[in-house]
C-alpha cells in the first residue's frame, strides 16, 4: 500500500518538475527583509548558492565563484547570490565570513530556512541556476571542484 | 488524515497529467526524498555492541505544490528503527506535515504545520534540523500581516510537534516589528528595527500541586540596527514561572539578555563582532514533562564557534539553560594580494574567542531553586572557554592551506554530568587543498589534540579525492592513542549528479559535524555501514 502511494506521489513530481523560485521572505545581512519574488522575473540569469559559515565546501565553492567574477562579467550578465542558512548560533559570522573572503556578490540570510525548505534542500552547498524566466534549470547538490566552469558554460546558453 | 493525503496526491496527479493546459499551466510541483540507512556491527575491542535490530533507517519524503500565491505540501517520515543517536520515539511511518498557505504582498496565512521565528528565536522558534532529529513544527494557524512596509505583524496558534505526535501543550503568540529607519544610499546602510513578542504556553497539569504553573507567558523586546559599518542588536526576554523536567520542576521565572555589536571596514580588511548572552531558567518547553530538546519552543544555541574539524567536536560546549553567562568575540584581518604579509594571493586571519560561566547565584530552599541578584556578574564556576586562530593562505593557484590552532577549557563535570573533572585541550590542525589539472582535488587534513585528562591525546587524519564527474573518495581515522587506542575510522565514497547524491561509508564513526564528499552534515555515531541518498525533483 505504502509503495503504491509512494509511486503515485512521485509520478506527478517527475512529470511536472518544472520549478520556479518560490516567493519567500529572506533578509539582508543587516536584517532588512526582502521577498524572493524580486528574483522571479530577473532580466538576467541567476546563480543562487545556499551556504553556511561552518560549511567548508560551501566556502570553497563561493571562493571559486569569486575568483571567476571578472571572467564571468565578460561572458555573461548573470548575477550571483549567496544565501546563508546559518541560524542564530552562527549568524554573527555571516558578515564576517563574507568580509574575510571579500566576496564581490550579494549575500542574503534565510534566517529560519524558509526558502531552503520551500526548495526541498536537505544538504548544503546547494546551487541553483535560474534562467531569465525564473525557471530553475539546474541544481547542484554538493560542491565538486570544476562545477564553476560547468555553471559558466550553462549560463552562456541562457 | 488519509482523506487529506489522498486528495493531495490525486490532485497532483491531475496536475501532472494535464500539464500545460489551462489552470494547470501555472501549477508548479517540487519534491524531495532523503534516506539515511545504517547497518550496525559489534566491536568487541571497544565493547560496542550493535543493537538487536541491526538495520536502522530514517526516510523523509516531501512534496510541495504551488499555484500563484497558493502553496500546499506534505512530508512523510519513516523510521524503520531510528538511527542510533536519534531519540527512539521517532518510530513508524507517518504524515508529519501537511499545510496550505496563501501569500500576497500584505498577508501570509498558513494553515496546518508551519515553522516560524520571533526575533532571534529566544522566545519562540519552530524549526527543523533533520540531521539532529529536531522538528518542533506547530500544527495550527500562522498569520503574517504587513499593512505597510515598515510594520510586520505575526500571530501563531497551535500545538508543537513532539517526535511523531503533538505536544499536549498549546502555544499562542504574536510578534510586532517596526522599522522607523531604513535607508540605503551609495553603499551606506542606516537601519533601525524595534520589535516585541509575546508567547503563551498552556498545558494541563494533573498532579497534586495546586500551584503548579500550567500557563507560562514570555515577553520579549528587541532592537536591531546598522549605521554604516557599525551594527548593533539586542533582545531581552522575561518569562513567567516555569517548572519542567529539565529544571527539576523548580518554580522560577526566566530571563534572557542578549547583546551584539560589531564593526567592519567597508573594504573588508578588518572586522570585529562581539556577543554577550545571559540565560536564567531559559528553556521554554512546549511539554513540561519532556527533557528532550525537541520539546523546546524557543532556541538558545551555544554561542561558540561551530567546529568543522574531526577532533575539536569531541569537546563541544553544551549550553546550560538553567544558568549561564558569557559571550563570543570574533575578529578578522585580511592582508591584500601583493603585500608583504598577503603574498601573491592574500592571507586571511580569523580569531574567535568564547567564554562561559555559571551564574553568580545562591541556592535557596524555596521552590525557586536559586537566586541570582546581579544581572551582569560571572559566577565562579567556569563552564567553557575556546580560543581559535585560523590562518588561511593560498600559496599557488593550485595549493591552499588552512592552519588552525585551538585552545579550550571544558568543564566535563557539568557539561557531561558526572564526577569527571576539567578538560584542557590544545589542538593543531593543518588542512591542505591541492588542485590537479584544475578539475581534480586532493584534500589532506591532519590534526593533533593534546588533552590533560579524560582519554588524553588524540590524532586524526582525513584524505579526500574529488573527481570532475562528481565522485569523491575519502578515508579518515582518529585515535585516542594514549589510552584506549581505539580507531574511529571511516572509508567511503560519495557521488553527486545534479539533483541526486549518494554516499556509502563504512567504519566506526563518532557523532559530529562531518565535511566530506562535497557537503557538510551532522552525523550520528555508528559502527558498521552507512548509506545516504538524496533526490530533488
Amino acid at each position: 500500500m505504502r509503495v503504491l502511494l509512494f509511486l503515485f506521489l512521485f509520478t506527478p513530481l517527475t512529470l511536472l518538475a518544472q520549478e520556479k523560485l518560490p516567493a519567500v521572505v529572506i533578509k539582508s545581512i543587516a536584517g532588512k527583509e526582502l521577498n524572493t519574488a524580486v528574483f522571479q522575473n530577473s532580466d538576467v540569469p541567476l546563480v543562487i548558492s545556499f551556504w553556511a559559515t561552518w560549511c567548508k565546501p560551501c566556502l570553497q565553492e563561493l571562493d571559486a565563484f569569486n575568483d571567476l567574477t571578472e571572467t564571468w562579467k565578460k561572458e555573461t550578465p548573470a548575477r550571483i547570490i549567496a544565501i546563508s542558512i546559518d541560524d542564530s548560533r552562527t549568524a554573527s559570522g555571516i558578515k564576517k565570513t563574507a568580509g574575510l573572503h571579500d566576496w564581490s556578490f550579494e549575500v542574503f540570510w534565510d534566517e529560519n530556512q524558509d526558502l531552503k525548505r520551500a526548495l526541498n534542500i536537505s544538504l548544503i552547498p546547494h546551487t541553483l541556476v535560474i534562467d531569465r524566466n525564473g525557471v530553475i534549470v539546474k541544481r547542484y547538490t554538493a560542491y565538486v571542484p570544476g562545477n564553476e566552469e560547468k555553471i559558466l558554460s550553462l549560463l552562456k546558453t541562457l | 488524515m488519509r482523506i487529506v493525503l489522498f486528495s493531495f496526491v490525486l490532485f497532483m496527479n491531475l496536475a501532472a497529467f494535464s500539464q500545460g493546459k489551462g489552470f494547470f499551466k501555472e501549477s508548479k510541483l517540487n519534491g524531495s526524498l532523503e534516506t539515511n540507512n545504517q547497518y550496525y556491527l559489534n566491536n568487541k575491542r571497544g565493547n560496542i555492541l550493535a543493537p538487536e535490530k541491526r538495520f536502522a533507517s530514517n526516510t523523509y519524503l516531501t512534496a510541495n505544490y504551488q499555484y500563484k500565491g497558493l502553496r500546499a505540501g506534505i512530508q512523510f517520515e519513516g523510521y524503520n528503527q531510528a538511527l542510533q543517536g536519534f531519540p527512539t520515539r521517532y518510530e513508524g511511518n507517518k504524515l508529519v506535515r501537511r499545510y496550505i498557505r496563501y501569500t500576497n504582498k500584505k498577508i501570509d496565512v498558513h494553515v496546518g504545520n508551519f515553522f516560524e521565528q520571533f526575533g532571534n528565536g529566544l522566545v519562540f522558534r519552530a524549526f527543523e534540523e533533520r540531521s539532529l532529529g529536531l522538528d518542533n513544527n506547530i500544527d495550527g494557524l500562522s498569520i503574517r500581516y504587513s499593512p505597510f512596509q515598515s510594520l510586520k505583524i505575526k500571530a501563531i496558534w497551535g500545538r508543537p510537534r513532539t517526535f511523531m505526535e503533538r505536544s499536549p501543550g498549546e502555544v499562542i503568540g504574536g510578534d510586532l516589528e517596526w522599522s522607523p529607519i531604513n535607508r540605503e544610499k551609495d553603499g551606506n546602510t542606516q537601519l533601525l528595527q524595534l520589535g516585541t513578542s509575546y508567547v503563551k504556553r498552556f498545558m494541563r497539569y494533573y498532579g497534586a500541586d495546586p500551584k503548579f504553573p500550567q500557563q507560562v507567558e514570555a515577553f520579549a523586546a528587541r532592537f536591531n540596527g546598522q549605521y554604516n559599518a557599525f551594527n548593533f542588536s539586542g533582545e531581552w526576554v522575561h518569562k513567567s514561572i516555569e517548572a519542567n523536567f529539565s529544571n527539576d520542576y523548580i518554580k522560577k521565572k526566566g530571563l534572557i539578555l542578549f547583546l551584539k555589536t560589531g564593526w567592519q571596514d567597508p573594504t573588508n580588511r578588518v572586522g570585529v563582532q562581539l556577543q554577550f548572552r545571559r540565560l536564567e531558567n531559559a528553556d521554554f518547553k512546549g511539554n513540561f514533562n519532556s527533557s528532550d530538546a525537541v520539546a523546546s519552543i524557543n532556541y538558545t544555541p551555544a554561542l561558540t564557534r561551530q567546529h568543522t574539524n574531526l577532533l575539536a567536536n569531541i569537546y563541544p560546549h553544551s549550553i546550560q539553560p538553567i544558568g549561564e553567562i558569557g559571550g563570543m568575540a570574533d575578529f578578522f584581518i585580511r592582508f591584500k594580494k601583493n603585500t608583504p604579509l598577503g603574498g601573491k594571493y592574500g592571507t586571511r586571519i580569523d580569531i574567535n574567542y568564547s567564554n562561559y560561566h555559571a551564574l553568580d547565584s545562591t541556592r535557596v530552599t524555596t521552590g525557586e531553586g536559586f537566586i541570582s541578584k546581579r544581572i551582569i556578574a560571572f559566577g565562579k564556576t567556569k563552564l567553557f572557554r575556546d580560543l581559535n586562530l585560523i590562518i588561511d593562505k593560498r600559496w599557488t593557484k593550485d595549493y591552499k592551506t588552512l592552519l588552525t590552532f585551538i585552545n579550550l577549557f571544558y568543564n566535563r563535570t557539568i557539561l557531561q554530568g558526572g564526577p569527571y573533572g576539567d578538560v584542557r585541550a590544545t589542538l593543531v590542525v593543518t588542512d591542505h587543498y591541492i588542485k590537479i589539472k584544475k578539475k581534480y582535488q586532493l584534500r589532506l587534513n591532519a590534526e593533533h589534540m593534546w588533552v590533560n585528562s579524560d582519554e588524553r591525546n588524540w590524532a586524526g587524519l582525513l584524505t579526500e579525492w574529488s573527481f570532475p564527474n562528481g565522485l569523491s573518495l575519502f578515508v579518515s581515522d582518529m585515535t585516542n592513542y594514549q589510552t584506549y587506542k581505539m580507531h574511529y575510522y571511516n572509508v567511503g565514497f560519495a557521488l553527486s549528479k545534479n539533483k541526486q547524491r549518494i554516499q556509502l561509508s563504512a567504519g566506526q564513526q563518532r557523532a559530529g559535524l562531518l565535511c566530506v564528499g562535497g557537503i557538510c552534515r551532522f552525523v550520528p555515531s555508528y559502527n558498521g555501514f552507512s548509506l545516504n541518498y538524496t533526490l530533488n525533483l
